[in-house]
């Protein structure tokens, strides 16, 4: 709530998280795609975020199935960014001068989406509660201007927040602990992923999702073919973590979904070109870059 | 800026900025420099405010050309001084090198230096390289990260700068946290000063300094020893612009994890410096951690009591982890890995990880055997290889990749192997990297040798090959890691063999019908470009180390089965041995002749006999050739010589080889005398070149 007050003064628009599986808030469209060409962006939302590999049957302290993040994208990346997400922190009661908190290296890359970014993890004394992004690259496409994206870890930042070791310990609103929400699901569907799925089913899946984001995009329609992208996706990832893709064979499956996010990356930016990028403020900008994207005839 | 990279930044800008004074030929007393995570900075002391003055000639068209026949200057003179800038007065005519040219000749006034070093500025910041650079916001620079102010002072005058997201001034920031806002730096010599005041401690090794510093009072008051490891200090000093160490404890429970797994939580994931108990005992090697931590806080002390209970907190979630995974693993068999491994892709069409660990166990067996291993050592060198990649299953290292070996020797330990085999575990790993150890047990090696070379050949199976800088299995470190187990143990193993046994071993266990000559041929190459890399390493010249790996034994792929490969290790005594004895005078005329030989023996191949007619040797000094050749021609057609018996020999044939060049014509008119003749040549050489190539070595 808090956040979402500070990111709200700070000009972002506020989304809710999307309706088709994710395995993290960059994969929602109000990312992937709109940090792709040349108009400004500004937004905050939650994402609940899917990673099969990580589901522990709600016996882990740490690991989740399904965790939660906090996913801000600045576009283009303000000068003070550092400063403003360090204010952020102190609207939620995290005072800089008690604590320890650093910038640490770690560059960002997601082989199924064809992206990459340099950044920093950020550090509260010596736990990792921010991934810090500037986005190079999305689709294949290179990103002009460059975002930055700041992804929160809900769980850990109230875990320390409420000073509890175990993640299911925490107070998920007075009176209703994060365990009485989340331990079932996330115990059925480690069961689920690891023993009960029917992987031939999947693998058909996977390759019928392919085929329809293939057919989207024919028709050129760039959101219908990116929400099968998202599907071959959380798809893979569930295959992967219930050990039926060989290591080889993955590679092979995150090149055929990067694949189809490249040629949506190319037709996303397209389309907005066709539009003349609406959300550009400078018209006289937005015209130059759709003289300059456009193919001459 | 990333930690890592700070040092080598502030080292380029201050190469760089030393350039730039010493091409202007500017003086100075100190040239210091700053790095933090947020800046670098460069402060030159004691330069001149202005360059000096000085008096440049120029050299034009020779004389003979300026003058006409009225003794008028030519157009090419008058050209020439107005393209320079000078009056027709100023041309003179002086001698140089003994001919007569037009000269002309003033006085460069020096420039400011504030103006000169301006025009550099911008070259300093673009002209540093890193890593991997980037772009932010809509500006098209690119550089480790975002600029964000740039200060730039001549004493107290700002040195104008505009770069598309800012503009040079005087306006720096302090601490992130312990000061506020933009802060006005006045003069150029109190940066040091200035930032620290405002929490920053600009210089390196001071910060350096102070977190050790901090660290020995600690040492000091609890009476136990933090290991500080070189490379994670100099990282934790660049984390930080104002270092407060502060000392964390975790529950002693978690001391029953072996050390490695203790040690790589807190050093690797937390940069924390780990903490053992006082060694009493000088002779004993083992060390005994203590639950406690290390840390550097970027920031002054206050709410440290919250930074340190953080910093456990998420230490204690990481030991957590690595717990349950410890026991859980231990629950297992060592065979329920193994079964595991058989479901694990090793590389598309190259079969499971379980059937790669066959290939490595049959492939050491077959390596003992070489080696002469006994019966007993020859089992344990099984057992070594069939448990060489079972830990690779657990759920240990599949949390902690960088415990993979010494997690299996833990494990195998905990159920009963044999010693020797557990220090295999870790041991067949080694060597890692260029500096590594090498095995300390002789029955770690096969394994270490088979792993790499199983690895090499199955990547290049798929046609995998390292080329430029892209070598994502790392195989030249494999490469590397062989030729060093085989020199460095001084092993006597031929790499052609086993490349051949390596290659079969794959394509049958997996039915491919590889094409194995072109295969063998490719890796056999590879291995000897780093065969090269190791004599260059160990300091052998270059024309010597051609001169050893260019013998025909070592090409065999061009002369099949001609002569008994030449051993790496034979190659590195040659190589060795070469250097020692090169610039004696024997050795410097024996390479004269025999080069000689092997030169006249080749351009006359055609009139070599093809046997020695003894009976038409009528010169002492050819009699004398064939008995001094005697010992070659009875040895073994195929075998080298060691390095003292190939000397020896040559001490005995030299004057007699040398005498015959003198007083002997070998182009006779006889075809008999001469084609004897040259078959003496001949064989003298084929003897010599099966050792050395001669003909590579360089004299002074």
């Amino acid at each position: 709530m808090q956040l979402n007050e500070y990111w709200n003064s700070q000009g972002c628009i506020l989304m809710n998280p999307y309706d088709v599986e994710t395995g993290a808030g960059t994969m929602n469209p109000m990312t992937t795609l709109r940090v792709i060409g040349p108009e400004e962006w500004n937004v905050a939302y939650v994402e609940p975020s899917r990673r099969p590999a990580d589901g522990r049957y709600g016996k882990n302290p740490n690991r989740l199935y399904q965790h939660h993040q906090y996913q801000v994208i600045l576009k283009p990346s303000p000068d003070n960014v550092e400063e403003l997400y360090l204010a952020s922190l102190e609207a939620i009661g995290i005072d800089p001068l008690k604590h320890d908190i650093r910038f640490v290296e770690d560059n960002w890359e997601a082989p199924t989406l064809g992206a990459w970014g340099l950044g920093w993890e950020i550090w509260l004394d010596g736990m990792e509660i921010t991934q810090f992004t500037y986005f190079q690259q999305v689709g294949g496409v290179p990103c002009q201007p460059v975002s930055a994206e700041l992804t929160y870890g809900i769980e850990r930042i109230a875990s320390y927040l409420q000073d509890v070791d175990d993640v299911f310990d925490l107070e998920y609103t007075k009176g209703v602990s994060y365990a009485s929400i989340f331990q079932q699901p996330e115990f059925e569907h480690s069961k689920y992923t690891f023993e009960v799925a029917d992987t031939e089913l999947m693998f058909r899946w996977f390759n019928d999702y392919e085929q329809e984001a293939g057919h989207a995009l024919a028709e050129k329609l760039v959101f219908p073919a990116y929400d099968y992208v998202l599907k071959c996706s959380h798809t893979f990832n569930q295959l992967d973590a219930a050990g039926a893709i060989s290591v080889s064979a993955r590679a092979t499956y995150i090149e055929r979904v990067r694949n189809l996010a490249q040629k949506i990356a190319k037709l996303f930016l397209e389309e907005r070109c066709k539009l003349g990028f609406p959300l550009m403020n400078d018209r006289d900008a937005a015209r130059k870059w759709v003289e300059k994207l456009t193919p001459e005839n | 800026m990333p930690a890592q990279i700070i040092l080598p930044a502030v080292e380029q800008l201050k190469s760089l900025v030393f350039k730039t004074c010493e091409n202007n030929r500017l003086s100075f007393d100190e040239l210091n420099t700053f790095s933090t995570p947020r800046r670098l900075a460069v402060q030159i002391k004691g330069l001149p405010d202005k360059q000096e003055d000085r008096s440049v000639e120029l050299k034009g068209p020779p004389a003979a050309i300026a003058k006409d026949k009225d003794n008028k200057w030519t157009k090419a003179a008058l050209g020439f001084a107005s393209k320079n800038g000078f009056d027709p007065a100023d041309l003179q005519i002086r001698q140089y090198e003994g001919k007569d040219y037009l000269f002309v000749q003033r006085m460069e006034l020096g420039q400011p230096v504030p103006e000169l070093l301006q025009e550099q500025l911008e070259q300093w910041i673009s002209q540093l390289n890193f890593p991997k650079n980037m772009r932010w916001a809509s500006y098209q620079m690119r550089f480790i990260r975002p600029i964000r102010w740039i200060v730039s002072l001549w004493n107290n005058t700002v040195v104008p700068l505009k770069l598309e997201m800012t503009e040079a001034g005087n306006e720096t920031r302090g601490h992130r946290f312990l000061s506020s806002g933009k802060s006005l730096l006045k003069d150029a010599a109190d940066y040091q000063q200035h930032l620290e005041k405002l929490n920053v401690m600009p210089d390196y090794e001071m910060r350096r300094e102070s977190i050790t510093s901090q660290i020995s009072k600690l040492e000091l008051e609890f009476g136990f020893v933090v290991e500080l490891d070189e490379k994670l200090l100099t990282e934790v000093t660049n984390l930080v612009e104002w270092p407060t160490v502060l000392l964390g404890d975790f529950e002693e429970e978690f001391l029953d994890l072996p050390n490695e797994v203790l040690v790589t939580s807190m050093a690797v994931h937390q940069r924390y410096f780990p903490v053992f108990r006082k060694n009493e005992n000088q002779d004993s090697t083992s060390k005994t951690l203590l639950p406690h931590f290390v840390t550097v806080r970027n920031g002054n002390s206050k709410g440290l009591d919250t930074v340190r209970r953080g910093n456990a907190k998420v230490l204690r979630a990481r030991l957590s982890d690595a717990r349950f995974f410890y026991f859980e693993d231990q629950k297992k068999a060592l065979d329920e890995f193994l079964q595991k491994a058989k479901n694990v892709v090793f590389f598309q069409k190259r079969g499971s990880q379980g059937q790669r660990v066959q290939r490595i166990a049959e492939f050491s067996v077959i390596i003992a055997g070489r080696l002469k291993f006994s019966e007993i050592q020859q089992k344990n060198v099984r057992r070594i290889a069939e448990l060489s990649k079972f830990d690779l299953e657990t759920q240990l290292v599949q949390e902690f990749p960088e415990l993979q070996g010494l997690m299996g020797e833990n494990y195998a330990m905990l159920k009963n192997e044999n010693a020797v085999v557990c220090r295999g575990i870790r041991q067949h790993y080694f060597p890692r990297n260029a500096k590594d150890f090498l095995p300390e047990d002789t029955e770690s090696v096969p394994t270490a040798l088979a792993d790499k070379l199983d690895l090499l050949v199955t990547a290049f199976s798929l046609n995998m090959i390292p080329s430029g800088a892209a070598d994502p299995y790392a195989l030249r470190r494999t490469a590397q890691g062989i030729i060093q187990l085989i020199l460095g143990l001084r092993l006597p193993l031929v790499l052609r063999e086993l490349i051949s046994d390596a290659v079969r071993l794959l394509d049958d266990q997996q039915n491919l019908s590889l094409e194995r000559t072109r295969l063998q041929n490719d890796l056999l190459e590879f291995l000897l470009q780093r065969q090269r890399w190791f004599l260059q390493e160990r300091g052998i010249r270059y024309d010597l180390i051609d001169a050893v790996l260019r013998t025909p034994a070592v090409n065999l792929s061009t002369q099949e089965n001609s002569a008994i490969p030449a051993l790496a290790i034979e190659q590195l005594s040659f190589a060795e041995f070469l250097g020692e004895h090169l610039e004696t005078d024997m050795f410097k005329r024996s390479v004269e002749a025999i080069v000689r030989a092997g030169n006249i023996s080749a351009k006359y191949s055609g009139r070599v006999a093809e046997e020695l007619n003894e009976s038409a040797l009528e010169l002492t000094e050819e009699k004398n050739f064939l008995v001094a050749l005697q010992p070659i021609l009875n040895s073994d057609s195929k075998s080298l010589w060691s390095p003292d018996n190939y000397m020896q020999q040559l001490c005995e044939i030299e004057p007699v080889v040398t005498r015959f060049f003198e007083d002997v014509m070998v182009m006779d008119e006889d075809p008999v005398k001469c084609g004897n003749r040259l078959w003496l040549c001949q064989q003298l050489a084929q003897w010599s070149g099966r050792h050395l190539d001669l003909q590579s070595i360089v004299f002074a």
